[in-house]
């Protein structure tokens, strides 16, 4: 096994980042609609991300417009020394990673411990008469409750790599840490996830 | 457990995110295939890696995002924008909501001209009620004063007659006074009921109007990502024809 992430063929990507590229200069001139193109293709990941990172639905909402407020704002500080999306990316972990830290302490996560409490919006999604939807709901909730365990900067590297798909060295950019940490923090997320994800049943 | 087992289990994870080099996943590859142990860990591994692909893909709620341009659109530059089909379908839907209302406007006004006139109608009927009993009772009281009257003086007669002058007018006074009160207050009823109505009329139509709008910016929106689309789409056909 070469990789357990596929990444999209090259090709693609090229006329992707050309695109992109070209929304970013439009959006330095202060076109909006161009700037709404970037926001329709990013606001998904980023959104993901703000979830799985601050583990509440309606903050990763706030967090999410947040990010991309600044990311308007600040579109003219953006060299083009890097991509977009790595931009982005320091942006939204930055601004989760304030979110977290401004939290009162002793409420810092909506999911409780003995896993009860499913959010409203799961229900919604889950048709009780297809037990596949159930069983993916359910595992859903264990995932986020193991991630939450993890310290902020152990989820942060796990989120990009895993879910995100980035590469070390794009990360290390989006973190702006060397590469051994990375990883480092990457293989000690993975291994407490393993304690709590990797048992068989 | 063997005791290179430690080393090669580091590399399990590594192995999994694409983190070693050709030598070290062979040599790996080797070991597992010969060490139950180190394979149990690695199914470990491979069961947290697909339960954590259950996090992914997490339901985005649409739209709810700013777009600045959005803001200086009027629904009638919204309507222009929209393609011919959402458009037949957003005049439909305009037309439906017009012709509900104006029904439902009609309707209210006949409905409160019923309850107007079944007011009356009750009311008329008590004030019927009211006045029988009163000419009753006064009916027996004169009654009364007309066996009694052959023992009283012509005095007494004369104050008898003006007693009875003055409660009968106190009686007519008391039940007209009533009277009108009770009118005022089933006006004031009906008047509180109209504007009651009125209310949850308006509120309900700014509701079905906030509801339109929002319609009408998801459309658009959606023409927007259609076109977003067709662009990449477009792009990426002229890159594979070059």
């Amino acid at each position: 096994m070469s990789s357990a992430i596929g990444r999209t063929s090259s090709s693609s990507v090229s006329s992707d980042r050309s695109q992109e590229l070209s929304w970013v200069v439009e959006s330095r001139r202060g076109n909006a609609q161009a700037f709404n193109r970037l926001v329709l293709k990013w606001e998904k990941p980023i959104y993901s991300l703000a979830f799985r990172m601050l583990q509440d639905r309606e903050e990763a909402e706030e967090a999410t417009q947040e990010v991309f407020l600044l990311a308007f704002k600040g579109i003219q500080r953006f060299r083009q020394d890097s991509t977009f999306s790595t931009w982005l990316y320091r942006i939204a972990l930055n601004h989760c990673s304030t979110r977290i830290k401004q939290r009162p302490s002793g409420i810092s996560l909506s999911l409780d411990d003995n896993g009860a409490v499913i959010h409203p919006m799961d229900k919604l999604a889950v048709d009780g008469s297809q037990p596949d939807e159930l069983l993916r709901a359910e595992q859903r909730h264990r995932v986020l409750k193991a991630l939450s365990r993890l310290l902020p900067e152990q989820r942060a590297v796990i989120e990009l790599k895993f879910y995100q798909e980035l590469t070390f060295e794009e990360i290390a950019e989006v973190l702006a840490v060397p590469l051994s940490t990375i990883k480092s923090r990457l293989y000690s997320g993975l291994e407490m996830l393993k304690g709590r994800l990797g048992s068989q049943d | 457990m063997k005791p290179e087992c430690s080393e090669y289990q580091r590399k399990i994870a590594r192995s999994l995110m694409g983190d070693l080099t050709v030598e070290e996943r062979r040599s790996l590859e080797d070991h597992l295939a010969t060490c139950p142990h180190c394979r149990a860990e690695q199914e470990s591994y491979i069961r947290t890696l697909d339960i954590m692909k259950a996090a992914d893909n997490e339901p985005v709620p649409r739209h709810f995002f700013v777009y600045p341009e959005e803001k200086n659109l009027n629904p009638w530059a919204l309507f222009r924008l929209m393609k011919p089909r959402w458009q037949a379908i957003t005049a439909a839907v305009a037309g439906l909501f017009l012709f509900a209302g104006i029904g439902g406007i009609l309707s209210f006004t006949r409905s409160e001209i019923d309850v107007i006139a079944l007011k009356e109608d009750i009311l008329k009927a008590a004030e019927q009620k009211n006045r029988e009993a009163g000419s009753l009772w006064l009916q027996e009281v004169r009654a009364e004063m007309a066996r009694s009257q052959s023992d009283l003086t012509q005095q007494q007669k004369t104050e008898l007659t003006a007693a009875m002058n003055r409660l009968d007018s106190r009686m007519t006074g008391r039940l007209t006074a009533a009277e009108d009160r009770v009118r005022d207050d089933t006006k004031q009823l009906a008047v509180n009921l109209y504007r009651t109505v009125a209310q949850d009329r308006a509120r309900d139509l700014s509701f079905i109007n906030l509801r339109f709008d929002r319609i009408e910016t998801r459309n658009a929106i959606e023409t927007q990502q259609t076109d977003a689309i067709l662009d990449t789409l477009l792009q990426a056909a002229e890159l594979r024809l070059k």
